[in-house]
């Protein structure tokens, strides 16, 4: 009823441009100090340095992890308390989401660069921000769903008793999104583990510069001549190792906290489970002294600023300056025509590249073969989808009734999900290339399999939840009428996870599409594999691969070929979502709701 | 005078047609009154009890608060809710703590305020527990609590009860009359939303029925009864039939 209400007062974006301003300078500060200007092109894979090349990776994990944070939160925040900008945020952020990372590479590299030198700060930034475009997008829309499903008495409660501002945020806003979040972040560092690999070995001017870490580390093995099964099994070990610490330090405890900031008393199955860590975290002596002598004295003292700034603050007035009302109005202006005036530029920019493009005649033959290449592409991705669709819901249905095998599916497709693909190549090329002798399409066999480790997951889990998410008393209704173990999968189980089956439908795609510069091209023992596809040709376009005549493409072919593909890629995956994959999700969580 | 609605319409306008809710309401109600709105479902009741507090602008006309024009969210009124909207991450304390600290009072003062309140209430020994683990009748003794901690000069009441069981709901009236009646607290105007004409006659000193489309104020009847009340005298179901009459002609 009451509209008008549910947008809450202006949140102060303060905070939030405050901590990325000096998180950016920290940022400067230590590429000032620390300026590491030896950038390798290629590191051998050594085993003993395994250790270090984990804790590289894990702190580049971290700091874009914590990027992306604050980006979600801010983004997700002001798209809900903007109408306005919403329009354009949500259309923006569905693209960013399923566009491949590669085609942010250029932009990324040429911005690290052109801040930070050639040296490796510049590099490790480009690194850190490649990993970012991998994970922050789903968590902003994880903070917007989480604030439009807040319940409106919430909010007119907020509203009524004057809670505004940072007490809003800190109380308020931010437990909202916290179960989201979470979820999104276990599935965000995920994607991040998957794209290590790429963000590590970068190109520039077709010179490659590799950063120590684990993806590196298994890319490097993948080549190794002389021991490449051991190599790779030894990094898949420590990754394995690192993410399975992480499951169990960090997420699970995370998750069991998090409850209590669930608005529904439901527990879902996933989560419950192990709380032995958390009572540890809560009550052990080591957790306990970390929060007595450290945080404990930290928090006293900020408050005691808090309380003295706020004391003083009190007293003094201050003056009321009056803004002429000209700037006022050309500030309102500004923001009101700012998403605007960001379109007309993309398009402006856009147009201007393009005709550059064609005038100079700057597109590679190749790029002619860039439509077909889609739909080879494009068949490859569905034949994975179809596959893995083959084996997840009868799995699915199965595991319905049966917890343990519920909650090991959901913990494998969570560890799995975050395997880079070049961890896996070995397993595939050994078997479908040199020990089956398939050929091609031995090849692409290997890819498939590559393809189908990106997609099967995002459908697996996404139906996992679905199935969690089907009301007891509607399981109940059904046993009590004695309908058959098919007949409930027809009339409850198959409607009640349609929803999630659409949503993990679009995600697998975009994770499809994301997994395509792997599996079109793997390199192993020395040897690259190719596969016709627009993967390839992204890998092309940004160095990663050699085109067919052997020799790099000049930079600026290089720019206007990946230019040309991605914007393909972009208009067919708008195309794609706006005509079918958005209606089909809308119509099946429109007609198979569970509210009533 | 403290609170005056003056020609108060308020139109909403979602995708589709503009509605109507409220057309023409004028509202005079005088400090230390009790007053129930009462109607049927979707006739604004709940609108006029937001417009009162300033959560939404009115169309057209005016709310006077003090004689002054509303401009925005009355701080002076405490409003408790349907459904409790209590924060499900912060414990009893911590959730009436929160509307205090929302008005800067100092952190020992509300400290003391949310244990005078709680224990006001009957929830001493439930400080530290989180809503999910309260019954409802619970839950909205919180929504109470803490609509009383702020001290409002008005406090305001959308369908309290109804989300309640009926043992429940007959117990808390007991303590909000207990309450309002009480000369060491605060609150003395009560504006309450309610469907259930029976809980208005005998809650309140005055009954405002709403209805129509849009709605307006159809009846204005002072409950005249001395109190405590009895459901079965003669003169109580005088004043229920006479509503529900009024009810059935609109």
């Amino acid at each position: 009823m009451a509209d008008e209400i549910v947008q809450p007062r202006k949140f102060s974006a303060g905070y939030w441009i405050g901590s990325t301003l000096v998180l950016l300078a920290a940022a400067i500060l230590a590429g000032m100090l620390h300026p590491f200007n030896h950038v390798e092109s290629h590191l051998p894979a050594r085993v003993w340095q395994l250790p270090e090349d984990a804790a590289w990776s894990l702190s580049r994990m971290v700091e874009a992890y914590m990027l992306s944070l604050i980006f979600a939160v801010s983004l997700g925040v002001y798209a809900y308390n903007n109408l306005r900008a919403r329009r354009l945020i949500l259309p923006i952020l569905d693209i960013l989401q399923s566009i491949p990372i590669v085609s942010f590479f250029p932009a990324a590299l040429a911005v690290a660069v052109w801040l930070f030198g050639g040296g490796r700060i510049g590099f490790e930034i480009a690194a850190v921000v490649l990993v970012f475009t991998g994970m922050s997008w789903n968590m902003a829309f994880s903070v917007y769903e989480s604030l439009i499903m807040m319940p409106r008495e919430t909010i007119e409660c907020a509203e009524s008793f004057g809670i505004r501002g940072s007490q809003r945020f800190f109380t308020i806003t931010l437990p909202v999104c916290v179960p989201g979040l979470l979820y999104n972040s276990i599935v965000s560092w995920a994607a991040g583990w998957f794209a290590l690999t790429a963000c590590e070995i970068l190109s520039v001017n077709n010179q490659n510069v590799t950063l120590p870490g684990i993806g590196s580390f298994l890319q490097q093995a993948a080549n190794s001549k002389t021991h490449p099964l051991e190599l790779n099994l030894c990094g898949v070990a420590v990754l394995l190792a690192i993410i399975l610490m992480m499951e169990f330090f960090i997420w699970r405890p995370l998750a069991v906290w998090a409850e209590r900031f669930r608005y529904e008393v439901a527990v879902s199955s996933i989560t419950r489970g192990n709380t032995g860590i958390l009572g540890w975290y809560q009550r052990g002596w080591l957790p306990r002294m970390f929060v007595n002598h450290i945080i404990f004295p930290l928090n006293n003292g900020v408050n005691l600023v808090i309380r003295y700034t706020r004391g003083s603050t009190k007293k003094l007035v201050l003056p009321r300056i009056e803004v002429p009302a000209l700037i006022t109005r050309l500030w309102s202006n500004i923001q009101r025509f700012a998403g605007w005036l960001l379109i007309i530029a993309i398009v402006i920019g856009g147009g201007f590249y393009t005709f550059n493009i064609f005038h100079n005649h700057l597109l590679p033959p190749l790029a002619k073969k860039i439509p077909l290449y889609i739909g080879f592409s494009f068949l490859r991705i569905l034949i994975a989808y179809v596959l893995s669709m083959l084996w997840v819901v009868p799995a699915v249905l199965w595991a319905r009734t049966r917890p343990r095998t519920f909650r090991f599916l959901s913990s494998i497709s969570q560890t799995m999900a975050s395997m880079p693909p070049i961890a896996l190549t070995f397993v595939v090329i050994s078997i479908f290339v040199e020990y089956l002798h398939l050929g091609y399409w031995g090849v692409e066999a290997a890819g498939m399999v590559l393809l189908m480790n990106g997609v099967q997951w995002y459908v697996l889990f996404n139906m996992l939840g679905g199935i969690a998410k089907i009301p007891g008393d509607l399981k109940e209704v059904c046993n009590a009428m004695g309908l058959s173990r098919w007949q409930q999968w027809r009339n409850l189980v198959i409607p009640a996870i349609l929803p999630s089956l659409f949503t993990g439908t679009i995600t697998a795609f975009g994770g499809g599409w994301n997994t395509l510069i792997f599996s079109e091209y793997i390199t192993y023992a020395g040897h690259p594999y190719k596969l016709p596809g627009i993967g390839w040709m992204l890998d092309v376009a940004s160095g990663a691969a050699l085109p067919s005549s052997g020799k790099p493409l000049p930079v600026a072919q290089a720019q206007a070929l990946l230019f040309a593909a991605v914007g393909c890629l972009i208009v067919l995956i708008v195309v794609l979502n706006r005509l079918l994959w958005k209606r089909l999700q809308a119509w099946a969580a429109d007609r198979f709701r569970l509210d009533y | 005078m403290l609170l005056k609605l003056d020609n108060v319409t308020k139109v909403y306008q979602t995708d589709g047609p503009a509605a109507t809710i409220l057309e023409d309401v004028n509202l005079s109600v005088d400090s230390g009154q009790f007053i129930c709105l009462v109607g049927q479902s979707g006739c604004g009741k709940s609108t006029t009890l937001r417009l009162i507090n300033g959560l939404m602008p009115p169309s057209s006309g005016k709310v006077y608060f003090k004689d002054k024009p509303l401009t925005g969210i009355n701080l002076q009124c405490g409003m408790v809710f349907q459904n409790f909207a209590l924060l499900p991450w912060m414990t009893v304390t911590q959730n009436i703590l929160l509307a205090l600290e929302a008005r800067r009072i100092d952190r020992p003062e509300a400290e003391k305020r949310a244990a005078f309140y709680i224990d006001k209430v009957g929830l001493d020994g439930f400080e530290g527990a989180y809503p999910r683990e309260l019954s409802g009748g619970m839950k909205q003794r919180v929504g109470l609590a803490r609509a009383m901690a702020v001290e409002p000069e008005l406090l305001l009441m959308d369908e309290p009860f109804s989300a309640l069981d009926p043992l429940t709901s007959i117990n808390l009236r007991e303590e909000l009359l207990d309450i309002w009646a009480d000369p060491n607290l605060a609150v003395s105007t009560v504006i309450m939303v309610t469907h259930n004409i029976e809980e208005a006659v005998e809650l309140a000193d005055r009954v405002v029925l709403i209805g129509g489309r849009p709605g307006h104020v159809v009846m204005d009847l002072d409950i005249a009864l001395p109190r405590p009340r009895h459901k079965n005298s003669e003169a109580f179901t005088r004043y229920v039939d006479s509503i529900f009459s009024m009810m059935a002609e609109i």
